[in-house]
């Protein structure tokens, strides 16, 4: 075992004999004979030596304090207080974080089946875990984000036990085991995000869930709360409208689809500050969409789905809230949550620029 | 906030706006489609009142009925949006809440403990536990009941040591959040009442620190008494001097930032420790702990004056 080194990320502050050390949120307090060991933790004595050392001091037989300095030398190492010599020199490396902020503790979750199988992409410095019930979807999704991937021998412990950001269920019949027609469903934590007749339609919305963790400053949008609306037949350059999100999509694509409309499957409304367009599709990720739509191809067609928008720039022509009768009242409308949403500022200062544009429809009927 | 949306937050009609509130490093008004949201807020923060332009404005509308006849009301920080709910009351909590809060993450420089503080002249005494432990309690009697000045009941901010006015505690008036059977143990103290603002106010039972006493809210101190509670029912009174060392890893959990400022956390807390007082006070009789904590204080303010 290497020499005890201090973490350089413990901040230690000595009394008379005694010392508190702080790492992170967690707080350590030495007696007297710990404080002076952790004191001589520095990387060049071995635990005999500074036992031996220590001896010396007290004026005690040598090897005497051998077995409470390497009690004290165990109970650093276990509250990580002490670093390799590799550790030393990689202290600072940050490592990504694992995505857990989608309620993944709720009933539903907690009973969920594990999924058989999973994979784990970075996005801007986030580890996302995606489970599939499949092999072969699973292999379709890691051929088509494969820049992302995080090799095996690289994921840390953390994302190996997280249970799945997100999760895809790809029904293999028309009829479930109940006689009820099923749906292709994406699951983002606890929650079904997007449902579709068709499973490209649920493999394909994966890209743009995952912007909304990518680099979208990097993309040359802002994320809006909302959802992107046009009438039938509408082509990337052709006008669009924005509706507030109050509920999902899933709630509302029976009426859109018998009105007619087209909807951007999205969690959010890409906004270009720069045009006041906005952008359909996955904006700051590269993917092969091909592998996906040639694995869809291997699902039933469950009957017909609502119609999207293709990927590609829209002109915004109006905005539509309940309660929206005025730029502020829009604003107030469409504002980003002012925790955990990206660039929420400045998504906030692009809408505002929009609103001073478009038309402003009170409501939230999209029929009328 | 960008200029041309705060001119839309200060320029559109609203039943009512409050004053200003300086939350420590936090300051904000409200403006709010609902008149009685701006009353009540003034008189939870009154002695945090201050007449200046807010750096930060929370706005509280309500949306029309929907199909089902049902309002919406919410609430946005700078247009940003924080909570949407069908009652008033959800709205207002996370209101409170949201404001504490932004004060504990933009009052940078200041060492923030999770505590209360009572005075006694210059000196302030420190009182820290986590929920249960009955020092809002301790604090409130002592203000209440012994003529004690009041802090605060939430975040005890101490400037770090070595500055001109280091190693003081900064007043955080904020109104006090006490259980139901207040009057049982503490008939001195008065939570509001008003049923039209006891309505907005859902299950919370709040006191604001105006009403504890005349005049009690007091101005910084040096903290000279650090007191880490413990009620046990029926318990006989005990306390026990802590080490600068144990009293620092006691109150060192209690502090609010200690991952993302550790220096300052950790230094402050060291000449605090290091300087003032420490016991662990186990009792489960009120009058009795109150009684220690004006003892130690008196011995500190004696010891100095002599």
């Amino acid at each position: 075992m290497s020499n005890p080194r201090s973490s350089p990320l413990v901040h230690s502050q000595f009394f008379d004999g005694e010392a508190v050390l702080a790492l992170g949120e967690e707080l350590h307090l030495l007696n007297p004979v710990a404080s002076l060991v952790w004191q001589c933790c520095d990387g060049e004595s071995s635990a005999d030596q500074i036992a031996d050392d220590l001896a010396e001091v007290f004026g005690a037989e040598p090897g005497a304090l051998k077995v409470d300095v390497e009690k004290a030398i165990g109970e650093f190492r276990s509250a990580r207080l002490l670093v390799s010599d590799e550790g030393a020199l990689t202290a600072g490396h940050a490592v990504p974080r694992v995505l857990t902020e989608y309620d993944l503790d709720c009933e539903s979750c907690m009973e969920a089946e594990p999924r058989a199988f999973r994979t784990v992409l970075e996005f801007g410095g986030l580890l996302v875990v995606i489970g599939f019930d499949t092999e072969a979807a699973c292999t379709a999704v890691e051929a088509a984000f494969s820049i992302y991937i995080v090799r095996h021998s690289d994921i840390p412990t953390a994302a190996h036990d997280a249970r799945p950001a997100f999760s895809l269920t790809l029904a293999t019949s028309d009829v479930d085991a109940r006689g009820m027609k099923p749906l292709h469903l994406l699951y983002r934590g606890g929650d079904v995000v997007v449902s579709g007749r068709n499973a490209s339609r649920v493999l394909d919305a994966l890209a743009p869930y995952l912007a909304l963790h990518g680099d979208l400053s990097g993309a040359g949008v802002v994320a809006i709360p909302g959802l992107v609306v046009a009438k039938a037949g509408t082509n990337p350059g052709e006008p669009v409208m924005l509706l507030q999100a109050a509920a999902r999509l899933t709630g509302r694509e029976q009426r859109l689809a018998k009105a007619g409309i087209m909807v951007a499957d999205s969690p959010a409304i890409w906004l270009d500050p720069a045009t006041n367009e906005v952008v359909v599709g996955a904006p700051g990720v590269s993917f092969d969409s091909r592998s996906l739509m040639s694995h869809a191809e291997g699902y039933p067609q469950l009957g017909a789905d609502i119609s999207l928008l293709s990927s590609g720039r829209y002109p915004v022509h109006a905005v539509s809230a309940r309660g929206a009768h005025d730029p502020l009242s829009a604003l107030l409308a469409f504002a980003p949550p002012s925790e955990g949403w990206p660039l929420a500022e400045r998504a906030l200062e692009a809408l505002d620029a929009l609103l001073e544009s478009v038309e402003i429809i009170e409501g939230d009927d999209i029929r009328g | 906030m960008g200029e041309r949306i705060r001119e839309r937050l200060t320029s559109a009609d609203f039943a009512a706006t409050s004053r200003t509130f300086n939350l420590l490093g936090f300051s904000a008004c409200v403006r709010s489609e609902a008149a009685l949201v701006a009353d009540l807020v003034e008189l939870l923060w009154a002695p945090l009142l201050r007449d200046v332009e807010p750096e930060h404005v929370f706005t509280v509308t309500q949306s029309p009925p929907d199909l089902n006849g049902i309002v919406e009301w919410h609430l946005h920080l700078d247009a940003l949006h924080v909570v949407s709910a069908p009652a008033l009351s959800i709205v207002v909590s996370h209101l409170l809440w949201e404001a504490n809060r932004q004060a504990l993450e933009n009052t940078p420089g200041y060492a923030l403990l999770h505590s209360a503080a009572v005075t006694s002249g210059e000196d302030a005494g420190i009182i820290v536990g986590p929920q249960g432990s009955g020092k809002s309690t301790l604090a409130i009697a002592l203000v209440a009941r012994y003529g004690l000045g009041y802090l605060t009941d939430e975040a005890v901010a101490i400037s770090p040591n070595g500055l001109p006015d280091g190693l003081m505690v900064q007043p955080y008036a904020k109104y006090i959040s006490v259980g139901a059977n207040i009057g049982e143990i503490l008939p001195e103290v008065s939570p509001i009442s008003d049923p039209a603002l006891v309505s907005l106010l859902g299950e919370l039972v709040l006191v604001p620190a105006s009403s504890l006493r005349a005049g009690s809210v007091s101005g910084a101190a040096r903290p000279s008494v650090v007191v880490l509670p413990t009620y046990i029912p029926n318990a006989p009174t005990k306390i026990e001097v802590l080490s600068p060392a144990a009293a620092m890893h006691s109150v060192g959990q209690h502090s609010y930032h200690l991952a993302r400022d550790t220096a300052l956390v950790m230094d402050t807390l060291a000449a605090v420790t290091s300087s003032a007082r420490c016991i662990a006070l186990t009792s489960g009789d009120l009058d009795e702990a109150c009684q220690v904590v004006l003892d130690l204080l008196s011995h500190e303010s004696s010891g100095r004056a002599s």
